[in-house]
């Protein structure tokens, strides 16, 4: 869920910025003067995200269950001590785990897609905007199927 | 001395240099003139290696571009080049000393300490003072453009190629920028390749005016020699006559469907 907002809002940002340089000619000059656009506009991007959207997966998690305090309190009476109990009881750290490791790869994919839509950007304003569109679609979907896959490989290997 | 023998590049079907001889002298001012399209930004960007040539070889003070292999070498090739892009391509990040001493870090091992005099220098060179820290979204169109043409005679470089460095902008700063190419040549003894379709800045700055058709070299020869030109091709282009060898369409079907129509005939 996490890595499907990102992929909107983080996807979008890096395809539509770097879209924009492209068509000004910026990675261009950015080249001309002795820089390796890949090394200076893709890799800071892959990292930054490596790292936020595991931190946002925690987050989230932690949303989660607190949110679902919330529920419980107040739409079925269940006593908060209850919900805890039961949290503990049928929560295991390997369900985290697995979300966890998860995100690495989502992180991985919505910068790979996002920055190659962005820098292989053409056409202008119109350009960017396909290119942004595409990089969320794309990094959307890929999420979704990845998700399977990842999900039966960490299943193979015991953590689910 | 920039030569190239040969120069081919096409984009997937489409051949945009078809072929490109071309020699420019060290400290003159190569100026290429041509209509859209027809290769001349293409070949200033294979110059520079934004592209790589499909064929041909491009050899800069005995370094043949297109044989550069690690990463020192092209650092080294790269080194002697500024570049003016078209719409100036100034990082709006980054305020405009940044912008100036941006290349400095990769291409030079000057000291930081020494970047801000740099950037102020460079801006002294193109008229310019006390817009450091200006970002280039604060800044006029001509404006813009000083600061690119700043940032690409920051870390010295031996060639500078200009991208249309008039257009866009009104007559009068069109031929301020014409005179801080002149006053660069002189001043910095800098060797450049102007790509323009101005022909009153072409006429200016131009030691010599290669013209270009169809990714083809037509003619190259003096400023004065071009006015003066019979070539049918060169002549309609510095006359601007939308009548010509040249073949501009109108509607872009037009040519399309009497080709058409031509085939259909035979």
């Amino acid at each position: 869920m996490t890595a499907i907002v990102v992929s909107g809002r983080a996807g979008a940002a890096i395809a539509a910025e770097l879209g924009t340089m492209k068509v000004t000619e910026q990675i261009d000059a950015l080249y001309t003067l002795g820089t390796d656009p890949v090394r200076y506009l893709v890799i800071p991007r892959l990292l930054a995200l490596l790292m936020v959207l595991p931190l946002l997966t925690v987050a989230s998690d932690f949303t989660g269950i607190i949110g679902g305090l919330f529920v419980a309190r107040v739409k079925y009476d269940i006593p908060t001590i209850v919900y805890w109990h039961d949290i503990i009881d049928n929560m295991e750290a390997r369900h985290f785990v697995h979300g966890f490791l998860k995100t690495f790869i989502f992180a991985f994919v919505i910068a790979m897609v996002s920055c190659f839509r962005g820098v292989t950007t053409r056409g202008g304003a119109e350009g960017v905007g396909k290119s942004t569109t595409a990089a969320v679609v794309v990094s959307m979907v890929l999420v979704l199927v990845l998700d399977y896959f990842a999900t039966a490989l960490l299943n193979a290997m015991g953590i689910t | 001395m920039i030569d190239a023998s040969s120069v081919a590049k096409s984009f997937g079907p489409r051949p945009i240099l078809r072929g490109i001889d071309l020699r420019v002298e060290t400290g003159e001012t190569l100026v290429i003139i041509g209509g859209s399209g027809c290769g001349k930004s293409t070949f200033l960007k294979c110059v520079i290696g934004l592209h790589a040539p499909d064929a041909g070889a491009i050899t800069v003070d005995g370094m043949d571009i297109t044989r550069l292999k690690t990463e020192a070498e092209i650092a080294n090739y790269r080194r002697r080049f500024g570049y003016l892009f078209q719409e100036g391509a100034l990082f709006d990040s980054l305020t405009v000393a940044e912008n100036i001493t941006f290349g400095l870090r990769y291409l030079t091992d000057i000291p930081t300490a020494k970047y801000r005099q740099i950037a102020s220098d460079s801006l002294a060179l193109v008229g310019l003072k006390d817009v450091e820290d200006f970002k280039p979204s604060e800044l006029s169109g001509g404006m813009k453009k000083r600061v690119a043409l700043a940032r690409a005679i920051a870390a010295q470089p031996h060639y500078i190629l200009y991208d249309e460095p008039t257009t866009g902008l009104d007559p009068i700063m069109s031929d301020v920028i014409n005179d801080l190419i002149l006053d660069l040549q002189k001043q910095l003894k800098i060797t450049s390749i102007v790509v323009t379709h101005d022909m009153k800045s072409a006429y200016k700055v131009g030691s010599r005016i290669a013209m270009f058709h169809e990714g083809r070299v037509l003619q190259v020869a003096r400023p004065d020699v071009i006015r003066m030109t019979d070539n049918p091709y060169v002549r309609q282009f510095v006359d601007g006559l939308s009548q010509g060898p040249i073949k501009m369409k109108l509607k872009e079907f037009d040519a399309e469907e009497s080709a058409g129509s031509r085939k259909e005939k035979a």
